[in-house]
């Protein structure tokens, strides 16, 4: 809706409006430093550059369009400030972005990109993008779309209160420490958050959906996320979160929902996993390599039609912290001592997935009454969690929505059309039928 | 063979099980709804989730034996009771006959299916105002299919042996080796295909067997094939498409309904032949 509205402003003004007096690069280079410049209703020509500490800022319908070729704005003073603005049209490739930061300190809020290739590309550093909204070509493939957010040798920033659909990564990290991002939210992209060679950043409050990977974590250390969501990330590769190359990341109190894998951990060390919910994914959670002096504890796995795959041997004490492990919703232990935890471990269902693992399309099996029978007769499995909890940590609906509207009459119309239907269609047959069924009756008795 | 319809819903209506089938069905779309809409997923529902899974299973453990059951005792009973024989001096082709037979019995457990499914749902969004429309509708569809697929099978077994009690055996193997070995035996042939030809001969396998082949396709339908890992993501996302998915769906039905009716009729042609 509000991509059509753009476009519907965009045709308007476009037909003539476009400001004729000074051009805007003109009033930028005219302009003092520290000088604020409010810009009008109506369409500014880019690419600009804004080379001295600045504020520009807009009203609901301005807008700065590039030529098609390169970033549209482009940030290389220190402390520039740019609010409340639409930019659009920039270059397709690389690094062509919406805006692009050179200078530090520079605060973006209320921005609103379209049309761009990259959102904002960041390599400077103590920067605040709050408030903008992204939205790219769902139309095109992933691998053609540019980054919501780029952080690429940036540190020391402040991302919140962003909103980015259909882009390829929403933010993606590229050396880039010391960050604080929290309450974004990402939907129908490729990544959510992409990090690569990063360390110290924190997540918080954030949500991914609709998206193949909610947060793609390789190679980072010293980072925390929590209370995230990660949800209905459903592609066939897709994770809720996928840690590779990890160490002292700290993932806790998030939801993972609704996702083909819910977490999967590859190689972590000094990392822990804790308090997470994981819930209603195909597979809650994924273990391929070694988790070095790791902890995974107090997680809620709930409902996941496969509770836990491990592709390698990982040794169960790494499923629980000081005697204390997870809750797994199908545990059928018991509880002797009334501790609340388990004196029985609970064991994984892993026949089906030690055969994947050498078969894949085995996988076809998937959930299906053959496979839930064979792991049901299994002979022997591992122990996965030595000390399962009896009660889930905390209730996870705390983390859900106020609870999704649904249109219940044209579902109640189904219904009603089904059950008079068949009801009419019984008649029917009572009325005929009992002519021809009468000299078989004769012939039961 | 419209008489031969009416005639055959006649008896339907008379058979208590078909009625207590009906209450089974509300049991179970009322049991889906409950876990649609109140797994514990913190999203309010989409995904492929363990009580979608289990209620999914719960229908592929019932639905084929009930249908196997009705079709094959209801042949090999007339056979037993003579009435084949009393049709037999009728002008009625035996091509005739099995066809009313199975559409017949096919629109009683259509009947009883529905009225299950709808009073089901409809009690259970009256109750708690939340349905998945969706979910459900596919679940129908699904449930009417398998119900059909296994009819017209139970149809030929009916039309291949001679008394009740070989029927009801016979339904039991069948349901058996259909429902629950065929998959392990795709479990001991899957790992000796090379690696070239796997996903393409486990589509195959999935294929010939109607369980296992509608329920892939509908799990796929409704969006969740990620499950079945990346190596059949084509086809999953083929089945998202709705007029593939239709094709599919017919497909199913030309075979499926064509294949064993055909061979039935066969069979009983020859019978009378003979005999």
């Amino acid at each position: 809706m509000r991509g059509v509205l753009l476009i519907l402003i965009l045709l308007f003004f476009s037909s003539g409006s476009v400001h004729a007096e000074a051009s805007l690069q003109e009033m930028i280079d005219h302009a003092s430093p520290h000088e604020v410049i409010t810009l009008l209703d109506g369409v500014y020509q880019g690419p600009i550059h804004i080379d001295k500490p600045i504020t520009l800022t807009g009203g609901s319908k301005t807008v700065v369009q590039g030529n098609g070729k390169g970033s549209v704005v482009t940030i290389t003073a220190k402390g520039v400030l740019l609010g409340n603005l639409t930019i659009t049209n920039s270059g397709l490739t690389g690094k062509d972005s919406g805006i692009r930061v050179e200078g530090d300190q520079t605060t973006i809020d209320r921005v609103t990109l379209a049309k761009v290739h990259n959102g904002v590309y960041l390599t400077s550093k103590g920067n605040r993008i709050t408030n903008n909204m992204m939205s790219g070509e769902a139309d095109l493939p992933v691998s053609k779309r540019g980054n919501g957010i780029q952080l690429d040798h940036s540190g020391k920033n402040i991302i919140t209160g962003n909103r980015m659909a259909s882009v390829q990564d929403g933010i993606y990290f590229d050396n880039a420490y010391d960050n604080l991002i929290t309450q974004n939210v990402i939907t129908g992209s490729r990544y959510g958050f992409h990090l690569m060679y990063a360390g110290r950043n924190q997540f918080q409050a954030n949500e991914v959906n609709n998206s193949v990977t909610g947060a793609m974590v390789m190679e980072t250390k010293d980072s925390v996320f929590k209370e995230n969501r990660f949800v209905k990330e459903r592609d066939t590769r897709g994770y809720g979160m996928l840690l590779f190359h990890c160490q002292s990341c700290h993932v806790h109190h998030n939801l993972f929902s609704d996702n083909t894998h819910g977490i999967g951990i590859d190689s972590v060390s000094g990392s822990s996993i804790e308090a997470n919910t994981i819930s209603s994914n195909s597979v809650g959670m994924n273990i391929f390599g070694p988790l070095q002096s790791s902890k995974i504890s107090r997680n809620s796995l709930i409902g996941n039609v496969q509770q836990v795959v491990m592709e390698q041997n990982v040794s169960p004490e790494a499923f629980s912290d000081q005697g204390v492990g997870n809750y797994w919703d199908d545990y059928d232990g018991l509880d002797l001592t009334g501790d609340q935890i388990g004196e029985v471990g609970y064991a994984g269902k892993e026949l089906l997935f030690a055969w994947v693992n050498k078969t894949p399309a085995l996988q076809i099996l998937f959930a299906g009454p053959a496979h839930s029978l064979m792991e049901t007769l299994a002979a022997s499995r591992q122990i996965v969690d030595p000390h399962p909890l009896i009660r889930p940590e905390k209730e996870g609906k705390q983390l859900a929505d106020a609870g999704s509207e649904r249109t219940t009459a044209s579902f109640n119309l189904l219904c009603l059309s089904l059950l008079i239907g068949s009801t009419l269609i019984y008649r029917q047959s009572m009325m005929q039928g009992n002519v021809s069924a009468a000299g078989r009756r004769k012939d039961d008795n | 063979m419209k008489e031969l319809i009416l005639f055959e819903l006649g008896l339907a209506r008379k058979n208590r099980w078909i009625a207590g089938f009906a209450g089974l069905f509300a049991v179970l779309s009322a049991l889906l709804l409950y876990a649609a809409v109140y797994t514990f997923s913190g999203t309010g529902h989409e995904g492929f989730s363990r009580e979608v899974s289990s209620l999914m299973n719960l229908s592929l453990y019932l639905i084929p034996i009930i249908s196997l059951l009705l079709g094959s005792v209801s042949v090999a009973g007339d056979r037993s009771d003579g009435l084949l024989l009393l049709l037999r001096s009728l002008p009625i082709r035996s091509s005739a006959y099995l066809c009313g037979k199975f559409t017949g019995l096919s629109v009683s457990l259509t009947v009883s299916i529905c009225l299950g499914y709808g009073a089901g749902g409809l009690l259970f969004s009256l109750i708690t105002g939340e349905s998945d429309i969706v979910l459900f509708s596919l679940f129908l569809l699904f449930s009417l299919l398998l119900a059909y697929v296994y009819m017209a099978l139970g149809c030929l077994i009916g039309s291949l042996v001679n008394s009740r009690i070989t029927a009801i055996f016979s339904s039991l193997v069948v349901w058996f080796f259909s429902v629950l070995l065929y998959g392990m035996l795709i479990v001991v042939i899957l790992p000796l295909i090379p690696a070239r030809i796997v996903a393409v001969s486990a589509m195959v396998l999935i294929s010939l067997n109607p369980a296992d082949l509608l329920r892939v396709v509908f799990v796929m339908a409704m969006g969740d094939g990620g499950i079945y890992g990346p190596l059949f993501y084509p086809w999953s996302a083929g089945m998202k498409d709705f007029y593939c998915f239709l094709l599919t769906v017919a497909g199913i039905l030309l075979l499926w309904l064509g294949l064993p009716l055909g061979l039935g009729q066969r069979f009983l042609e020859r019978r009378e032949n003979r005999g």
